[in-house]
């Protein structure tokens, strides 16, 4: 084993010996006895090593799972499916009579929402010969004959 | 006596996910779900948004179990390819320095440390990551930190194994730069 290779086991499995497999262990005990610079590699590494246990992250908060799992349902494609059997002539049958039942009614709503909305609550035309009171009624009309 | 879900395999697991068992989706909630925050943690550096991340994983998986290949490898390095896009997701989309808080000192509460100088050294070595490329990070934490084996991790990654060692060394040789004249300081 050389130097290079040594790295790239301590990089791969760490410092400590009994994380590395069983083969490479046996190289890389006989390359540590033999090259004080392989010694001094796995001295740095285990140094290395006790800094990063240092780095303990905090737990996840507790209703992490409880949302994870309320998230849980069938995704929307399976509850908005499309009648289920749209391929059968039976379900055509009762589906688009109903389908144009609806949009005729809603079309019916939305041409009387804007007609009803755009007609006038009277003509101011019209009233040009009367007077009105304070409450807009008429009380008198400029016309003869009329009240 | 154990359930069953317990000793299932995470792959049986997935297969029943398929089928919309939510008990078999708590099971790998419960196996994954501290392991997932904690590598998107080390990944970000803020425990909020790594919650945030491995709840991204964990919709993809409940979503995504529909298609589940069991055929194409292991649930595991899957897992954390899903995790590791979310977090690469999260850092893209981040907001600039202190524009949202996140740079803020996390809570010693949160942390099991209990002295100043554990808690200085945890910073320096959350700093020492960081400033490690995004894949190298990756690296050392699915290796080091979550134990995968290099195999899991390269494919964790979408990597070959010889590039994920490449990338673990670079990573080490940094982090010794950085840390060890600290460590040396006693």
């Amino acid at each position: 084993m050389t130097l290079d290779e040594l790295e790239t086991l301590i990089a791969g499995h760490g410092a400590r010996r009994e994380r590395w497999p069983d083969e490479a262990r046996r190289r890389a005990d006989a390359l540590i006895a033999a090259s004080p610079a392989a010694a001094r590699l796995v001295a740095e590494a285990r140094a290395l090593d006790g800094l990063l246990d240092s780095y303990q992250v905090a737990a996840p908060s507790p209703d992490l799972r409880a949302r994870l799992l309320s998230a849980a349902m069938p995704p929307v494609a399976e509850v908005m499916k499309f009648p289920a059997k749209t391929h059968s002539p039976i379900a055509f049958s009762s589906f688009w009579p109903q389908a144009a039942a609806l949009m005729a009614a809603s079309f019916v709503g939305l041409w009387l929402g804007i007609n009803i909305v755009s007609v006038p609550l009277f003509n101011e035309q019209d009233l040009s010969g009367y007077v009105l009171g304070n409450d807009g009624d008429v009380i008198a009309s400029l016309e003869e004959g009329q009240p | 006596m154990a359930n069953d879900a317990d000793e299932a395999t995470d792959e049986a697991l997935m297969g029943r996910v398929a089928a919309r068992d939510r008990a078999a989706y708590a099971a790998l909630i419960d196996r994954y779900l501290s392991p997932a925050a904690a590598f998107a943690q080390r990944m970000l550096g803020h425990p909020s948004e790594a919650e945030d991340v491995a709840q991204d994983a964990f919709i993809k998986v409940w979503i995504g179990a529909a298609t589940w290949d069991e055929g194409r490898g292991k649930f595991r390095p899957w897992f954390y390819r899903l995790l590791y896009n979310a977090a690469i997701d999260h850092l893209r989309r981040r907001l600039p320095p202190g524009a949202d808080g996140l740079d803020e000192v996390v809570d010693p509460a949160d942390c099991p440390e209990t002295t100043a100088a554990a808690a200085l050294r945890r910073r320096q070595v959350k700093g020492a990551l960081e400033q490690l490329p995004e894949r190298q990070r990756a690296a050392v934490v699915l290796c080091y930190y979550q134990g995968l084996s290099n195999r899991e991790a390269a494919a964790s990654l979408e990597i070959g194994v010889k590039a994920l060692e490449a990338l673990l060394v670079r990573a080490r040789r940094s982090l010794a730069e950085t840390l060890l004249p600290i460590y040396e300081q006693g």
